[in-house]
């Protein structure tokens, strides 16, 4: 019958990391939460009069390059952009400022997420020194004030790694490259 | 709208938090609901301003330079997700102008179990009531250690007792709540590895509070001595050695000084009390840390068989680290902890070591960061036009 060729990805009870017996409730409070904590869609075209797409597209860009000048875990990329793009859904913000919104939601993303996160000097520095330590800061408290320290959020890699699991199922050898996406 | 605005204090203070500092209640002037503020300070230069009630030892005391300290962002962030009937919930959270603290306020129903103790000196004793109690307390603690976390400071101030109406009203409904106020009180309810400083601590940290919560109810009064509390850990339990200790902590020197005591027969001190019991007591009152029961597991123990069906639902978080008996592993654990806790763990180390390999290890920081800003500022100008 059809339903045979299924593969059940959740068959590895064995390993403790892979949470087998409860990753369907995971998946489902995953999806739960993205909606609730989900940023807007249109914020560009309703709330924002100074940046562009474009813009967003050039700073994550930036963000890229500096998580690897850093060497920052992938789930701190990902955690930062989320950061950003719900700071950009409730606040108009001017395009002098979005590269200091970007190190600043890194620098939280970094501090949730990073074992040893760089100091806030650190991202003044790879800003070219563009904004001062105090300037950092001060966007900081903005960000978790607006977001209300709400950072247990899943997150495009979540998925994605959930995604690789189910996509792999029938392979032997784990596709190491897809983790770099 | 302003904190003042909002809430009125309403008393002296219910207690000194972890950091030394009074606790008060609010009562929030819209909903009527109270609610206990705690306040993590988050500047350096404010830490030294503020009197401190005793000597200094804060946890949150961290240099200025790093802005709000990541164990803040990461404790708060926890609190956001906490979603448990025995667990207080965050109701509000607000900073100050100047961005000198947080303003927590939590949930506070009742009265915490101390007083409800004293007040209530008979109820508190009978063996349903306890039963119950002890139930919900695990359930709260399965809970956090579910999302991979530990309350670290579980004693009786820190537990809200609610619901409890007069003498006859029924055991089964009075509720019981755990706060994460940090509230301190003497004897400190804590683990001996904490007492013996062991830098290897873990969730069963909070197993061992709850056995001396425990204790405490059924013989009405602290199981441990306030002055010398580890010395009266060592007289009823025994005085461990490196074979009872074993891989937890080095105890040679720190153990010099303590007389050398055999473990006594619980159901001499306890006495009266349910077999059962007694075996939950000691599994909880273990010394050593790798032995303790767990908290899924003790809510498993033939000690609860009485307790209602519906009491006996645990939150579905609990019940799937109940299922797999490893509360390290609930099913929040990859959100929670730092990614090294998670499953990811081994494949990000990996990602981690290949970009240092792919990112020119020549490109000095101050490198990539000219070449960048050029191509940023660039980009931004041709996009304004």
């Amino acid at each position: 019958s059809k339903e045979s060729d299924i593969v059940d990805i959740d068959s590895d009870v064995k390993d403790p990391q892979a949470c087998s017996l409860y990753a369907p409730y995971i998946d489902d409070t995953r999806r739960i939460t993205e909606l609730e904590r989900r940023p807007s869609v249109n914020y560009m075209e309703e709330l924002q009069k100074d940046i562009t797409p474009n813009m967003r597209a050039i700073l994550i860009d930036w963000l890229v390059e500096v998580s690897e000048e850093y060497n920052l875990v992938p789930d701190t990329l990902f955690l930062t952009i989320n950061l950003i793009d719900r700071f950009l859904s409730h606040n108009y913000i001017e395009k002098q400022r979005l590269q200091l919104l970007g190190v600043s939601c890194m620098m939280i993303a970094s501090k949730y997420e990073e074992i040893c996160p760089p100091r806030a000097e650190e991202f003044c520095l790879i800003t070219d020194h563009t904004y001062t330590r105090r300037e950092v800061l001060k966007m900081e408290s903005e960000v978790l004030n607006l977001l209300h320290f709400q950072l247990s959020v899943p997150t495009t890699k979540t998925f994605l790694r959930r995604f690789i699991q189910a996509a792999q199922s029938s392979y032997e050898v784990p596709c190491v490259e897809l983790e770099f996406m | 709208m302003d904190f003042r605005d909002k809430f009125k204090q309403l008393d002296l203070g219910i207690g000194t938090s972890l950091s030394r500092r009074p606790i008060f209640k609010y009562l929030d002037k819209e909903t009527g609901k109270t609610i206990a503020l705690k306040r993590i300070i988050l500047r350096h230069e404010l830490l030294q301003a503020l009197p401190l009630t005793g000597s200094s030892n804060s946890r949150q005391e961290q240099p200025i330079d790093v802005g709000i300290p990541a164990n803040t962002i990461r404790q708060i962030s926890l609190y956001r997700i906490l979603d448990h009937p025995n667990i207080a919930s965050l109701e509000y959270l607000g900073n100050d102008p100047g961005d000198h603290f947080v303003r927590l306020g939590f949930e506070y129903v009742g009265v915490d179990l101390r007083k409800f103790q004293k007040d209530n000196a008979i109820r508190s004793r009978h063996p349903k009531l306890i039963k119950s109690l002890m139930y919900q307390l695990l359930s709260g603690i399965a809970y956090y250690h579910s999302v991979n976390a530990s309350h670290g400071n579980i004693n009786p101030t820190n537990v809200l007792i609610s619901n409890y109406g007069d003498d006859n009203n029924d055991d089964e409904q009075v509720n019981l709540l755990i706060t994460n106020l940090d509230l301190c009180v003497q004897p400190s309810y804590q683990a001996p590895e904490i007492l013996l400083e062991s830098n290897r601590l873990s969730t069963a940290v909070d197993m061992f509070s709850a056995g001396c919560i425990f204790g405490e109810m059924l013989i009405g009064k602290p199981v441990f001595d306030t002055e010398n509390e580890l010395g009266s850990i060592f007289k009823l339990l025994g005085t461990p050695t490196k074979q009872t200790m074993r891989g937890v902590i080095d105890l040679d020197e720190k153990l010099k000084k303590y007389q050398k005591h055999s473990p006594k027969d619980l159901s001499e001190t306890f006495i009266g009390v349910e077999p059962a019991g007694i075996d939950l007591l000691s599994k909880l009152l273990c010394l050593n840390p790798k032995e303790r029961i767990m908290a899924s597991e003790a809510l498993k123990h033939r000690y609860f068989y009485g307790i209602e069906a519906k009491k006996r639902v645990p939150t579905p978080a609990a019940a799937a680290a109940a299922e797999v008996g490893n509360s390290s592993v609930g099913p929040f654990a990859a959100e929670v902890g730092s990614s090294s806790a998670g499953p990811s763990a081994a494949m990000d180390s990996l990602a981690a070591g290949t970009s240092a390999v792919v990112g020119s290890p020549a490109a000095s920081a101050s490198v990539l960061v000219e070449s960048w800003i050029d191509m940023v500022s660039a980009a931004l100008d041709s996009s304004e036009n």
